[in-house]
């Protein structure tokens, strides 16, 4: 009998248990992310050396007193590089979160609500991107648009709008069965008042939960493509382009992929927990499921 | 005979005429479950006319499926019909160009499902004043809610604050407070509790006589449908079988299908002289996409012959002012089957 | 069965069709201004231009040469690199081999660490392990393939030298060497994906094993390791066969990056190679057998899905 009660399934009554933990975890992430944006805008202003100038050191330094995180093949501060490179990192980030979420949201309130032929052929659009491997996609789109910044933001943006117009369509379709749309419809209101009144608010929680665990995935995601050369051009910093351009070096001089590949995980980590924790906060059904 | 709650008598003279109905037809299309499956169509509601004069109540009752609450959504223009004409008002606007004007309102089951839980009450009472400036809309507001009986610090309250009854009361605020010409109540006691229900149905009652609103109201539930009702229709798959003024479903009801629906009602032990038999009606309705070809009830009635089975019968005079679709009225009756002339209502 | 797999057929077509346009044009979109010109090289003729225009067709309007292309694939033709002259198809007939065998054990790594793990997750949701759990998961979540593929690599080359061989060697040739070469590269590309199996797997069996049926079992005294291997897992397993189709995604994006890494000729290292040389005909030949590959293992994922859920069919 005991073992039945210790595992049944958590019921509300277990969750002001887990709330402390959930605090904690929430504080960490924000106060990283806050960190990194403090980097990000402060950037250049606060580094010791220039982050791109070369021989401002000796080259392939280890870490020492001078350089922190020691210098690379041109003789770069690593520590001005890594603090610099916050900036393209977040950026990134909420360019192609942003940019998915607008067109995203656009595209599925309007199929949820518009319905019919709107709704297939939006629908349909939305699963050919969707069905599209995502690197590909966006290497294909960067090798139209050319490599960047703002286009590698883009392409990643492009490969979110899927999510984003899925679970938008879905809780869309879910608050047009409430009566108050009708009520509201009957009150006059037209499809403009009724989709910003009505639905947005409504579905405000699942896209603010899609937002911050995409904002991971579209970190990671260019990080991967800087990684590739898809990035900011050489020579301004970034984590992937930092690592990739290290991995000569990665059997003799470590360090140089190390401080990059720390500095770029607890990034993507401190927006992985906050994905995490907003879930648990803000959907009621999936209180105990962790953020994918 | 008659209920204590005897419905209120009708304003003097002739009331104009709200709501008009003519041959509504609703269908909707099935998507196909196999690759080589026909393409089929649900006849929700199937040839239905109406009329319903200002001040008045018309009463739909049926069971589930029944296209009741369709009918109450082509009255509203929430949806349009396949065929057949809607008009309201006396002028017989078409319920296309009335649609959103405020003529027209409803009140729905789920009071929970009809608040936006992120508006406040005022909010949401005052979604019906899109055209009335900011003072006009909060006094009016305020009147609303006194007229469901509650105090202006609801205003600010959220839907999940309140009651279901109180919630129910205030999509009734926002249902009267434009004035409309006509209010759709959709099963809007069926989810309150009985001591509740009562409550909200005076209140609607007493809203009608103060505004002469005219009411379509549409419940599962026949006893509270006779409650309000001036003229009551039973719609049975699609169709109305029955209709005729709330007084006559006292006395005499000619379609199997209503004396069913009636004999199967809770009653008071002392409340009815005669013996009464429930009459249980077995099966599910059959299905709305391939009616039978006969009598749509045939398939569950108690009196079939042949004759139902093959021939459809249409909806005739019975009596004055009495409609039923039936090609035996008044042989069942709610203490069994009795020989009748056609024609004659059947006394309880 | 039969409608939901024209459905689903008729799905992946349109898909590849769109794919195939959008290939098309990217990788024209490779060759900066006219491609005659820049084949024939700086000091040609007109004469020369304009024969290679003929020859390769570029004279035509450009959706007539996106149907000759297309008719060219489906007939199994992927043309030849203007490069280098060789047939796509001996390049790619290469390079398909290597990158098939890292994606299909990075899903058996991310499938054999994950389930497990979202298990006894689910068994102990909402306490304390549960967090400690989790935690450890988003840790490794955060690490991208590019990451742990570094270390990876660092770790073999200086500590598991045993265990690791730089160079590759085809499974024909010698399926130990091969393994070696191809383990950790696997590894690397099924680690960071594993957590999502796992995350998915602990919500999907929190909601089977709240269900009333798996407390009715409890209370007939059905062993608990019986509930939760045999029950629960088997009702909880059909979202997460939906989330292999999504962690093909996933891989397609490790392979571009664990072979740049690893150093491995398969199919992501050469798109790569082939977007750097502007080899356009090449690249084009190379994404439309990935993106044929993905398609096709979504497709069969969804083939899979009415066998383990009967319920599929009729939505």
């Amino acid at each position: 009998m005991s073992t039945v009660t210790r595992r049944r399934r958590p019921s509300r009554d277990v969750r002001p248990r887990r709330r402390p933990v959930q605090g904690v975890v929430a504080k960490i992430a924000i106060f990283l992310i806050l960190f990194y944006a403090v980097l990000a805008v402060l950037g250049p202003h606060i580094t010791p050396f220039p982050p791109d100038q070369v021989g401002v050191g000796p080259r392939l330094s280890p870490p020492s007193a001078d350089h922190w995180f020691g210098t690379d093949a041109l003789g770069r501060d690593q520590l001005s590089r890594v603090v610099a490179a916050a900036q393209p990192a977040l950026l990134s980030a909420v360019y192609a979160v942003t940019f998915a979420l607008v067109i995203g949201t656009v595209i599925g309130i309007a199929a949820g609500f518009l319905g019919g032929l709107w709704d297939g052929t939006l629908s349909r659009v939305v699963d050919l991107l969707f069905a599209i491997p995502e690197y590909l996609l966006a290497i294909l789109v960067i090798t139209v648009m050319g490599s960047g910044l703002v286009n590698a933001s883009l392409a990643i943006g492009l490969v979110c709008i899927p999510r984003f117009a899925r679970i938008a369509r879905a809780s869309t379709i879910a608050i047009m069965e409430r009566n108050y749309i009708d009520a509201a419809r009957l009150c006059g209101r037209g499809r403009i008042w009724i989709m910003r009144r009505h639905i947005l608010p409504n579905i405000a929680s699942p896209l603010v939960i899609m937002t911050a665990i995409n904002l991971s995935t579209a970190e990671g995601a260019y990080a991967a493509l800087s990684f590739l050369g898809f990035g900011v051009r050489p020579p301004a910093a970034d984590y992937g382009s930092m690592i990739s351009s290290s991995q000569q070096y990665l059997l003799t001089d470590p360090w140089l992929v190390v401080f990059p590949s720390i500095a770029f995980v607890v990034l993507v980590l401190a927006f992985n927990l906050l994905g995490d924790v907003m879930r648990d906060r803000l959907d009621p059904r999936s209180r105990t499921s962790a953020g994918a | 005979m008659t209920d204590d709650k005897t419905p209120v008598p009708p304003p003097a003279g002739e009331p104009g005429l709200v709501l008009d109905v003519r041959d509504a037809v609703k269908h909707y299309a099935v998507r196909r479950t196999t690759l080589r499956g026909p393409r089929r169509t649900v006849h929700a509601v199937d040839g239905v006319s109406v009329r319903l004069g200002s001040g008045r109540t018309l009463g739909i009752v049926g069971e589930s499926g029944c296209g009741k609450s369709t009918l109450g959504r082509l009255i509203t223009g929430l949806e349009k019909p396949t065929s057949g004409t809607i008009t309201v008002g006396a002028e017989g606007i078409p319920i296309a160009a009335a649609h959103g004007t405020g003529t027209v309102q409803a009140v729905f089951q789920d009071p929970a499902s009809a608040l936006d839980p992120r508006m406040t009450v005022r909010e949401s009472i005052g979604e019906a004043l899109g055209r009335a400036g900011k003072d006009e809309r909060e006094r009016r507001t305020g009147e609303a809610l006194a007229a469901v009986g509650l105090t202006p610090e609801f205003g600010a309250r959220y839907p999940h604050q309140l009651s279901g009854g109180q919630q129910q009361r205030v999509c009734i605020a926002r249902a009267i407070v434009d004035r409309p010409d006509l209010i759709l109540l959709d099963e809007a006691v069926s989810s309150l509790d009985a001591s509740l229900q009562a409550q909200v149905l005076d209140l609607l009652q007493r809203l009608q006589r103060d505004t002469g609103t005219a009411y379509v109201f549409i419940s599962h539930d026949l006893r509270a449908v006779r409650q309000v009702s001036h003229s009551v229709a039973v719609m049975y798959l699609g169709q109305v079988v029955e209709q005729a003024p709330a007084e006559e479903f006292d006395r005499g009801l000619l379609h199997p299908y209503s004396v069913a629906l009636r004999s199967t009602e809770p009653r008071i032990l002392d409340e009815g002289t005669d013996h009464v038999e429930r009459i249980v009606l077995t099966g599910e309705p059959p299905s709305a996409v391939a009616p039978p070809a006969g009598c749509r009830f045939a398939p569950r009635c108690p009196i079939v012959d042949d004759h139902c089975r093959s021939v459809a019968p249409v909806l005739t005079e019975a009596t004055s002012g009495h409609l039923v679709r039936c090609h035996k009225p008044g042989e069942l009756t709610l203490s069994g089957v009795v020989r009748v002339d056609p024609g004659t209502p059947a006394e309880v | 069965m039969l409608l939901y797999l024209s459905r689903k057929l008729a799905g992946a077509l349109a898909v590849l069709l769109l794919l195939s346009a959008l290939i098309f044009f990217a990788g024209r979109g490779l060759v900066p201004g006219n491609l005659a010109t820049v084949l024939a090289g700086p000091k040609a003729s007109p004469e020369t231009i304009k024969a290679i225009e003929r020859d390769l067709g570029l004279d035509q309007p450009i959706y007539q040469q996106y149907l000759d292309w297309l008719s060219g694939v489906l007939r199994g033709d992927l043309g030849t690199s203007p490069f280098s002259g060789q047939p796509n198809l001996d390049v790619i007939a290469q390079q398909v081999p290597v990158s098939l065998e890292l994606s299909l054990m990075g899903l058996f790594f991310a499938v054999l660490i994950g389930i497990p793990i979202g298990v006894i997750a689910a068994n102990r949701a909402g306490s304390g392990t549960d967090w400690g759990i989790r935690l450890p998961l988003l840790i490794v979540f955060a690490f991208p393939a590019f990451v742990s593929g570094s270390a990876a690599l660092y770790l073999a080359t200086h500590y598991l030298t045993n265990l690791y061989s730089p160079s590759y060697i085809p499974f024909s040739d010698s399926a130990m060497a091969n393994l070696q070469t191809m383990l950790l590269p696997a590894l690397a590309v099924g680690i960071p994906t594993a957590p999502l199996v796992s995350q998915m797997t602990r919500s999907s069996m929190i909601e089977v094993l709240s269900q009333p049926y798996i407390a009715t079992a409890r209370t007939n005294g059905i062993a608990e390791w019986r509930i939760t291997y045999l029950y629960a897992l088997r009702a909880a397993l059909p979202p997460v066969l939906t989330l292999i189709g999504f962690i093909f995604g996933l891989l397609v994006g490790g392979l571009f990056i664990v072979e740049q890494i690893f150093s491995l000729p398969g199919l992501g290292r050469g798109v790569l190679s082939s977007i750097s040389n502007r080899d356009f005909s090449q690249v084009t030949a190379q994404a439309i057998v990935m993106a044929g590959a993905f398609i096709l293992g979504n497709l069969l994922v969804d083939l899979a899905l009415p066998f383990v859920d009967r319920r599929i069919l009729r939505k």
